[in-house]
């Protein structure tokens, strides 16, 4: 009934894994064993990339006092004010990792009752300011990005005139000074970039924008491309196809004849649909740009090849 | 003369040896400095009548359904939306002290959160693109 235990002088646990027990071997006698690996320190290898070394200076346990006595000062808010988003946020992540980095050692020398502990919470303290500036040069942009759409919303239709009337005045705008201010104010106020990518959405600012920059151009143009007999615009299609030209005469020359054609359909686009039209040809133009590319890709393979 | 005067004067070595010298009205003995315990400090979870709900700021990110299942609703979730590429980070928290502090005038407008100094910007920049102002002592850039 009972089994004799054998008493033996190794308690291995080779020896141990292999015994039966009532429903058999607790192990497959065909699995081989290793001895078991001690838990000791020198036992372990962490990897060099392990995510937990963010927790580390340099791989270091804890830093002494010497190390840490920077001589420096934390960022003033009107030197983060002349960074950009991307700075702030590199900026916050890297104080946050070193504050994180000064919290461990803080607790470290806490445990153990010594008085420098304080120093890391100096520190720590120190760039809890830069942290907090930066957070301040963030509500500042917010808030007055908000306050300056109120104040566009009021003072912006005259702006816009104004700088229509300046363009059309000016004589000579087929200059590299008028494209990029073009393309600056299409951006800055309406939010188009100059080069379209597929996470662009049309909204009602963008339309606007199209509708500004495309009557501008066709108003600038048409008279020097000789198509004064065209009229108005007569719709978005129309207008966005003067838009995506460039700024010269050509180039309201060369829409003006995709406007015929277009005319030839007699189709006009009803506001309610304005939107999605113009998120049609956007995605249109990239979809071709997108074919293109994989083409000229293939090409260049089949060239490699035969090479 | 307030009472903790009185304490602390009666605070003796003899007095002190003598402690407890006051014990609760059940009998057990009393260990602190006051009677009444000192009472400001934070309270915990256990503290305060039963509507009283400390968490841990981590909870709330999902419901229990009918069958007393946990789904996390991940749009409740705290997410942390670090840069893509840290280690081209240039920056570190603290600069040098040496380093000269800009100054800011806003001479015209409210502040540095005016409506009309962003829009004013924005005219600006369409006009003349980025333009990279120096960073001196001397100089007072417009915020």
């Amino acid at each position: 009934m009972f089994k004799q235990q054998i008493s033996k002088f190794h308690t291995s646990a080779v020896e141990m894994a292999r015994t039966t027990s009532r429903k058999g071997y607790r192990l497959s006698p065909h699995v081989k064993l290793r001895k078991p690996i001690l838990p000791t320190i020198d036992n372990i290898t962490v990897k060099e990339d392990h995510p937990l070394w963010e927790f580390f200076s340099n791989g270091k346990f804890v830093r002494t006092g010497q190390e840490i006595a920077y001589t420096g000062r934390p960022w003033s808010v009107q030197e983060l004010r002349r960074k950009s988003f991307e700075d702030l946020h590199g900026l916050w992540y890297v104080c946050l990792k070193e504050r994180n980095r000064l919290y461990r050692e803080e607790h470290v020398y806490e445990q153990v009752g010594s008085m420098r502990s304080n120093e890391f919470d100096g520190l720590s303290e120190q760039i809890r300011a830069t942290m907090w500036r930066i957070k301040q040069v963030l509500t500042e942009r917010d808030s007055s990005l908000l306050r300056a759409k109120a104040e566009f919303k009021a003072d912006g239709e005259k702006y816009l005139q104004e700088f229509r009337e300046k363009y059309l005045q000016e004589e000579q705008v087929e200059t590299d000074e008028w494209f990029d201010k073009l393309e600056r104010i299409q951006y800055a106020i309406f939010g188009i970039p100059d080069v379209l990518d597929t996470n662009i959405k049309v909204d009602l600012t963008f339309l606007k924008g199209v509708k500004f920059i495309g009557e501008l151009k066709f108003a600038k143009f048409a008279e020097a491309a000789g198509r004064s007999d065209l009229g108005e615009l007569r719709d978005i299609a129309e207008i966005y196809t003067v838009f995506e030209e460039s700024a010269t005469v050509e180039g309201v020359q060369n829409a003006c004849d995709k406007i015929d054609e277009y005319r030839l359909s007699e189709i006009t686009i009803p506001g309610s649909k304005e939107i999605q039209v113009v998120q049609g040809f956007i995605d249109d133009k990239i979809q071709q740009a997108q074919s293109e590319f994989i083409e000229e890709a293939e090409n260049e393979k089949i060239e490699n090849k035969s090479i | 003369m307030r009472a903790s005067q009185i304490l602390n004067f009666q605070e003796t070595l003899v007095t002190s040896l003598r402690r407890p010298w006051k014990p609760y009205k059940d009998g057990t003995l009393f260990y602190g400095h006051s009677k009444t315990g000192n009472k400001r400090l934070p309270m915990t979870t256990k503290d305060g009548n039963k509507n009283f709900y400390k968490g841990t700021r981590s909870s709330g990110i999902g419901k229990f359904d009918m069958y007393g299942k946990y789904t996390i609703n991940y749009e409740k979730v705290r997410t942390f939306v670090a840069p893509e590429d840290m280690d081209s980070c240039p920056l570190k928290p603290l600069v040098s002290s040496n380093t000269p502090i800009p100054k800011n005038t806003f001479t015209g407008y409210k502040g540095a959160s005016d409506g009309k100094l962003l829009f004013d910007k924005v005219k600006e920049f369409i006009e003349t693109g980025k333009v990279e102002y120096p960073v001196n002592e001397k100089y007072h850039e417009r915020g």
